[in-house]
């Protein structure tokens, strides 16, 4: 969902000039050879950037190209098909950063349910430690990447590195400071005095 | 010596989880109404952003990157010159804001320490079993 998300959000930057240059070209300020080799590099890169995973969830067997074809002389609006393509694409990203909140949700819901559905004060304590760090850990690390990411369109593959990275530094951190709470820490009741468990009953 | 440490960056590593969710991101959301009302008007337009771009970060939550880019370009102004051509703020002028995105960027950085720790005391509880 990240890599989804921060793909094409990062890469909208490169898409930005296409319908631009058309009403250029066809203001006679620069040629059809300049503006198709403008839609041809900016088309090139960010084919590159979104990588053959996302390229084929967004367009199957489809050819790029073919989604952001413009239709000169058939329709006033030439560009209507690329900016309904674009408008795909928002949708996409959308539902992609909507999923990973949504999922984010799930996990936090899931665990409430099992610190309920728990007796022992101490495994309650625990879940909720390792549901804590998991999430903190992952809104702290997803806030840091955006932060390095943003402003630069970045290839699909440093992204998934980066989505990857953080899931599994997550999920590491919530194992390790749970371990913790267990040898050093049992002692501490933080479902109770954080109110987790009335929350969760 | 090792419980010390161990107790410390189980302190530290609870009080940075508890603050990514109940601190940052309700400090996002804050500079998210602040940067509507000064910064969007001069830069959230087609001379900085698609067409695209200002539909895609106009809503919840992807806005939240467009927050991040302007935290980025007022504290590290040099890293967003590329988009913006200019400093997009003042800290002179409006020092609340800088301030505001100073923090982010601070609590980042430690938040960054604390996950590097993390990692250091899984490494430590390894090799001391």
């Amino acid at each position: 969902m990240f890599t989804l998300e921060k793909t094409l959000a990062s890469n909208m930057s490169l898409l930005n000039g296409i319908p631009d240059s058309y009403h250029t070209y066809k203001q006679g300020n620069i040629s059809k050879y300049q503006f198709d080799k403008i839609r041809k590099m900016k088309l090139n890169q960010y084919s590159g950037n979104i990588g053959p995973a996302i390229k084929k969830i967004v367009y199957g067997e489809e050819m790029i190209k073919n989604s952001f074809k413009l239709k000169p002389g058939r329709s006033l609006n030439a560009t209507k098909s690329l900016v309904q393509h674009m408008g795909k694409l928002k949708s996409i990203s959308k539902a992609a950063s909507n999923g990973g909140i949504v999922l984010a949700g799930v996990g936090l819901a899931a665990s409430c349910y099992q610190i309920s559905q728990t007796e022992a004060l101490t495994e309650k304590n625990e879940i909720a430690v390792k549901a804590i760090m998991s999430t903190g850990t992952g809104a702290a690390l997803g806030t840091i990447a955006t932060i390095l990411l943003v402003g630069t369109p970045v290839g699909w593959g440093i992204i998934l590195s980066v989505g990857v990275g953080s899931a599994i530094t997550s999920y590491a951190a919530g194992e390790a400071v749970s371990y913790v709470y267990k040898s050093k820490f049992s002692n501490v009741d933080i479902v109770n005095s954080l109110g987790i468990n009335k929350f969760c009953n | 010596m090792l419980d010390t440490y161990l107790r410390i960056s189980f302190i530290l590593s609870m009080a940075m989880a508890i603050n990514g969710i109940v601190g940052l991101i309700p400090l996002l959301l804050l500079q998210h109404f602040i940067f509507k009302k000064t910064l969007d008007p001069t830069y959230f337009n087609n001379k900085y952003y698609s067409n695209y771009e200002i539909s895609i970060f106009d809503s919840f939550p992807l806005f939240l990157i467009k927050t991040i880019g302007y935290i980025k370009a007022i504290v590290f102004p040099g890293t967003m010159r590329r988009k913006f051509k200019e400093n997009i703020l003042n800290p002179k002028e409006r020092p609340v804001i800088y301030l505001l995105a100073l923090l982010t960027i601070i609590i980042l950085f430690i938040s960054g320490l604390i996950i590097i720790n993390i990692g250091v005391m899984s490494a430590v509880l390894y090799f001391t079993g």
